[in-house]
């Protein structure tokens, strides 16, 4: 691992050192200065023989912290914070950083998309929470999935599968003919016997040893024999279907799956793996029975992918019956749709963007009238999606983490229907209410306590006072969400009934569990990519009620950092003006992405899109769901980028991460 | 060289080629263990050459006293991996149970127990005993009276034996698991665990599986010391095996069977249905059909399923419909061709029931049947095990399957020279031809002449089988 690491961080320095969109630190501070403490020792020996086992200590170190945030100090005495994403580790310690940001920088600096801290002017980083556990497999063997995955076969999904062509020669017979005999018993020894002439050579003393029935104590052998038998045969089974089987002799029960007694292996120990499994069950005989499915959904391959990731095995089977899921109930979902006149849909939204108003803190008296809005919209047929009664829907749009957190009370995957309890009024737009909290893991919250959240008002860069505004914007004005409501929230619930098994091993820190554990993530909110459904508004984005929407195309995540450590390797952060802005308040440079690569825009057609949870590399859960989406930044419903400047967080905004740092 | 291997009595060679699956070795050769000459013997005249793969591994290490759990392909030989270095630590002279073998049913109980005998032919006074329910427990006591050194037996019963002490299991050194993943899983772990309090501490553990969906990390933390880790698999399925799917609809399955009978070259054949009621029916209707056919599922009396599973396996039927009770574990060289009539649940189950066709890295057809309801388990299946079941063609090569010498594929074969010693065991084993199965001189209980007459029928039907018109299977031209 270690050359590994060596190789890959010097490529991608020197890679870095091309670029021009690389910072570096002062150069002025060059002073040839001190040896760092990790810089070679100049010849004592007991140094040196320390030195191989120091060396790949630190290595390891670096390892497992690569693509997590540090803080470097350098000899001028500044901090920075930022990700790990290079290292040199030949002579001295020299790091970069992505995303760097010094620790006292007032809130209107960028950060650094790269910071090459040379080995001479690095004084020493400081890892919070390293994490050095061993992730080699330990004393567990790979299962199955493990193994099938890495081959990595996620292509062949839905492939068409042809019928079978009977001959025409041969008679047509079945199984469920009832011929006469059937109701009589058969035996199968008197039946091949006859017809066959098959006779039995069995003979118990070829797998067994033969009992001894000589001897004068034979009888009395017998007897206590057969009475302790008759004990044990007597005694309680402690309603062990297999010990009570084996006492028995024969297998009891009308419907026994022996299956699952002989062969399959239980899974019910892992919830999330039963909920796929019921769900998924749930989900096949509910399906129409209709080929077309097959045939429509096996247009775009999926991607492929080597990325090992924990768990992987309970995540795709989770992730393959969540997906039947949803085709399932998209499906139904735009049966209902299918009527709708999407134009008139426009001009109404249009119409309402002209009559609506900024909402500043909604007076009280608007909170009954939202209500039954609200109230309304639970008809099917009567508002649409951005009417304010809808707003309280959004927060119970659940993330996965919050999701999560829920599934461990309740097992039983009440699906479906957004509930009423979960729209609490909240979640509205109501001055001097904390915002709802999403953001935060469970797992992280346990562990420490969480971190204050700093109210993301601010609507639309109009300065919006009382400053404190208790709007989950994110949630709530999400452009992505809006068009995915096309759906119902129905639709996207059951994807986070259970969150991916993989994130609740500890043993592999995500990369979202590292932020969550940082710092207060802006943006936990799962963000989807619309399915095919047109009603995203087009060009017609006049409504400033959704700058976000114009960044649709370029997003790939809002808020924090979505890649994984590996995707430093290739992409290195751009610079700022590729990328495009996402324009919800927070950090500046936490809006900043890349531009796309073509295994992007394949990943945003597939509807990967940045849902924070999921990391290149990782399914998606929502993959080949919108398998008919073959959308181009630019096309209508998918937005555009956004231009810099477009939106900006307004002067004065305070950014919650300032404090942070 | 000793001229001990001249005076073996080796069976005929299996002149059938084998895939990597089972030649990938080091080319280690069973004397490099330095097993006892006894043990080699029985190897060799198993039919034996080179230790396959997983055997290679698993016996230096076994041998060594470590804990071992290992997972290799179905059919590679992962009995004899456990069997051979347990048998090389017996010692025939002291009195106790020293060997306990677990496995999932009872007729991998059977079939273990025979291998062990096999093994341990030439092993003077070796005693293997098979115990498992529906047998009678009266019986199981009585012989646990006498010595016994190994006992191969399914979890319920063992526990019983050794919970009022009929079975001592202090001395027991070594703790042996077949199939481990069925045998951890949920519904066995209390008894396994109850029953490990009978072993010394410093017993050998040995997990042995094919497939481990779920990790068994748990049980391995709490029990096994310091286990060393065998996986011989980059992936799930037999190189040797072909898979096929055919569409149909659920009316139309028995007729596309009948068809696919009339067109395969068949040797022997297994057919899985779901439950015990179509078993019943699908070997009626295919012995209405003129197919010699016997069933096998968890509701039939014991006496009957050892009957059947030994009549097949011997080859006196040449299909047999079973449930999973036949999914892990049976080894029958012969069967060439498995079909899934109905599909499984689990990924798991559905490579084990492919694996009972092309053991031993020979070749052989899996043929799935699948109605419009399996096809999401179709899809979840192919993708879990990375592996792809193609639209069965028109004609299917033959050389995929069909062996050209069934001659030369072993046999099971059964002698009673003593109580203990019987040659009817996996991969490699060859017949020394049936007249020799019926031989007088070796049969201690008097019935000779009728035992001699069966045989001899069981014989007759077999060829006479190939000849009918009615099914253009072939086992013996």
């Amino acid at each position: 691992m270690a050359s590994a690491m060596d190789k890959s961080t010097r490529k991608s320095v020197q890679k870095h050192n091309k670029q021009g969109s690389t910072s570096s630190v002062p150069k002025s501070l060059s002073s040839p200065a001190v040896k760092s403490s990790s810089s070679p020792s100049n010849g004592s020996s007991t140094r040196d023989t320390f030195k191989p086992a120091m060396h790949a200590r630190i290595l390891q170190l670096l390892g497992r912290t690569y693509g997590k945030f540090v803080t470097a100090t350098t000899r001028t005495g500044e901090s920075y914070h930022g990700i790990l994403t290079a290292a040199e580790t030949e002579a001295a310690l020299g790091v970069t950083l992505a995303l760097a940001t010094k620790l006292d920088a007032s809130p209107d600096d960028m950060s650094i998309p790269n910071l090459i801290i040379q080995p001479e002017d690095l004084a020493f980083i400081s890892i919070s929470k390293p994490d050095l556990r061993s992730h080699e497999a330990s004393a567990s063997i790979r299962t199955d999935t493990d193994i099938s995955r890495t081959e990595a076969s996620l292509e062949a999904k839905f492939k068409e599968l042809q019928p079978w062509k009977p001959d025409s020669d041969t008679p047509m017979i079945s199984l469920e003919d009832s011929s006469p005999s059937s109701a009589t018993k058969w035996d199968q020894f008197a039946a091949n016997e006859k017809l066959f002439g098959v006779k039995s050579t069995y003979n118990e003393d070829f797998y067994t040893t033969k009992i001894d029935r000589t001897g004068a104590d034979y009888k009395e052998r017998e007897e206590r024999a057969a009475q302790l038998a008759k004990e044990i045969e007597s005694s309680a089974d402690g309603g062990d279907r297999h010990i009570r089987e084996e006492r028995l002799g024969i297998t009891e029960g009308e419907d026994i799956d022996e299956e699952d007694l002989y062969s399959g292996v239980k899974r019910d120990a892992d919830p999330s793996l039963q909920t796929a499994q019921a769900s998924s069950q749930a989900a096949k005989q509910d399906l129409p029975q209709d080929p077309a499915i097959i045939t429509s959904k096996n247009a775009v391959p999926a991607k492929k992918d080597n990325t090992r990731i924990p768990n992987q095995d309970q995540f795709l089977k989770f992730a393959t019956a969540e997906r039947e899921n949803l085709m399932q109930r998209q499906r139904a979902a735009q049966a209902n749709h299918r009527v709708r006149n999407f134009s008139a849909d426009i001009d109404e939204l249009k119409q309402f963007s002209k009559s609506f108003k900024v909402p500043g803190p909604v007076p009280p008296d608007m909170v009954s009238i939202i209500q039954k809005n609200k109230a309304a919209s639970n008809d099917n047929t009567a508002s649409y999606q951005f009417k304010t009664g809808d707003i309280t829907q959004k927060p119970t749009v659940p993330s996965p983490l919050h999701e999560r957190a829920n599934t461990r009370q309740r097992h039983s995957p009440s699906k479906s229907n957004a509930k009423p309890a979960d729209m609490r009024p909240s979640a509205m737009v109501t001055p001097g209410m904390t915002p709802p909290v999403t953001m935060n893991s469970p797992s992280n919250q346990s562990k420490q306590s969480p971190a204050p959240l700093t109210p993301r008002a601010q609507f639309f860069g109009i300065d919006v006072t009382p400053p404190k505004c208790d709007y989950d914007f994110d949630t709530a004005f999400n452009p992505f969400l809006s068009s995915e409501e096309k759906l119902t929230n129905a639709d996207i619930e059951p994807s986070f009934k259970v969150a991916p098994s993989w994130l609740l091993d500890s043993s592999e820190k995500t990369w979202d569990e590292m932020l969550a554990s940082s710092q207060p993530q802006p943006n936990t909110t799962p963000m989807f990519v619309s399915n095919a459904s047109p009603v995203m508004i087009p060009s017609a984005m006049t409504s400033p009620m959704m700058p976000g929407a114009n960044a649709q195309a370029g997003m790939y995540y809002a808020g924090a950092p979505m890649m994984a450590p590996q995707m430093f390797n290739s992409y290195m952060m751009p610079p700022m003006q590729q990328g495009y802005y996402y324009g919800m308040p927070a950090a500046p440079q936490m809006y900043m992405v890349q531009p796309m690569t073509p295994q992007m825009q394949a990943q945003a057609r597939h509807g990967y899109m940045g849902a924070p949870q999921m990391m290149p590399g990782q399914m998606p859960m929502n993959m080949n769901m919108n398998l008919n989406v073959n959308m181009q930044p630019g096309d209508p419903g998918m937005g555009y980028p956004a231009q810099p400047g477009m939106f900006m967080p307004p002067q004065n905004y305070n950014h919650p991460y300032a404090n942070n740092r | 060289m000793s001229d001990w291997k001249s005076e073996l009595n080796i069976p005929q060679k299996d002149t059938r080629a084998l895939t990597k699956d089972v030649t990938a070795t080091k080319g280690t050769d069973f004397e490099d263990f330095y097993l006892r000459r006894e043990l080699l013997m029985g190897i060799f005249e198993a039919g034996f050459e080179k230790p396959s793969p997983v055997q290679e591994e698993a016996i230096p290490i076994a041998l060594m006293g470590r804990d071992i759990i290992a997972r290799a392909k179905n059919g590679t030989g992962k009995t004899a991996a456990f069997i051979i270095p347990m048998l090389e630590k017996i010692d025939t002279s002291v009195d106790s149970i020293q060997a306990l073998i677990l496995v999932p049913t009872r007729e991998l109980a059977l079939q273990t127990a025979n291998v062990c005998k096999t093994l341990g032919k030439h092993i003077n006074g070796l005693k293997v005993m098979s115990s498992f329910g529906g047998t009678s427990l009266k019986d199981d006591i009585m012989r646990l009276n006498d010595p016994i050194h190994v006992i191969v037996a399914t979890p319920g019963r063992v526990l019983d034996l050794a919970s009022r002490n009929i079975a001592d299991f202090s001395k027991c050194p070594f703790f042996i698991m077949d199939e481990a993943d069925k045998l951890l899983s949920r519904e066995f772990t209390k008894t396994i665990e109850d029953l490990l309090v009978f072993f010394p501490k410093d017993r050998q553990i040995m997990l042995f599986s094919a497939t481990f969906p779920l990790a068994v990390k748990s049980f391995m933390d709490k029990h096994l010391t310091k286990p060393y880790e065998i996986n011989l698999m980059d992936e799930l399925t037999l190189e040797g095996i072909s898979q096929f799917y055919a569409f149909v609809e659920e009316k139309e399955k028995l007729h596309c069977l009948n068809t696919l009978f009339s067109k395969l070259q068949i040797n022997q054949c297994i057919i899985f249905c779901n439950s015990a009621n179509r078993v019943e029916l699908l070997a009626r209707k295919l012995t209405e059909l003129g197919f010699s056919t016997f069933y096998l599922h968890a509701k039939m009396p014991q006496q009957d399923r050892n009957r059947v599973f030994h009549d097949f396996r011997n080859g006196n039927a040449r299909n047999l419909v079973c449930s999973d009770l036949f999914t892990r574990g049976i080894d029958i060289q012969a069967v060439n061709v498995v079909i899934n009539f109905d599909f499984p649940k689990t990924a798991e189950t559905y490579l084990h029931r492919i694996g009972r066709s092309g053991r031993f890295g020979h070749r052989g057809l899996a043929i799935d049947l699948i109605s419009w309801s399996d096809r999401f388990n179709l899809y979840k299946i192919e993708q879990e095990l990375a592996t792809e079941i193609r639209p069965i063609p028109p004609q299917i090569d033959k050389s995929l399957y069909v062996y050209d010498n069934p001659d030369a594929i072993p046999r099971p074969k059964f002698d009673l020279e003593s109580s203990t010693p019987n040659s009817f065991t996996r991969n490699t084993y060859r017949s020394r031809g049936n007249d020799e199965q019926a031989n007088p001189r070796n049969n201690q209980s008097g019935s000779n002449t009728e035992r001699d007459k069966t045989a001899q029928n069981s014989r007759n039907t077999y060829r006479a089988q190939g000849l009918q018109p009615i099914s253009q299977q072939v086992f013996r031209p």
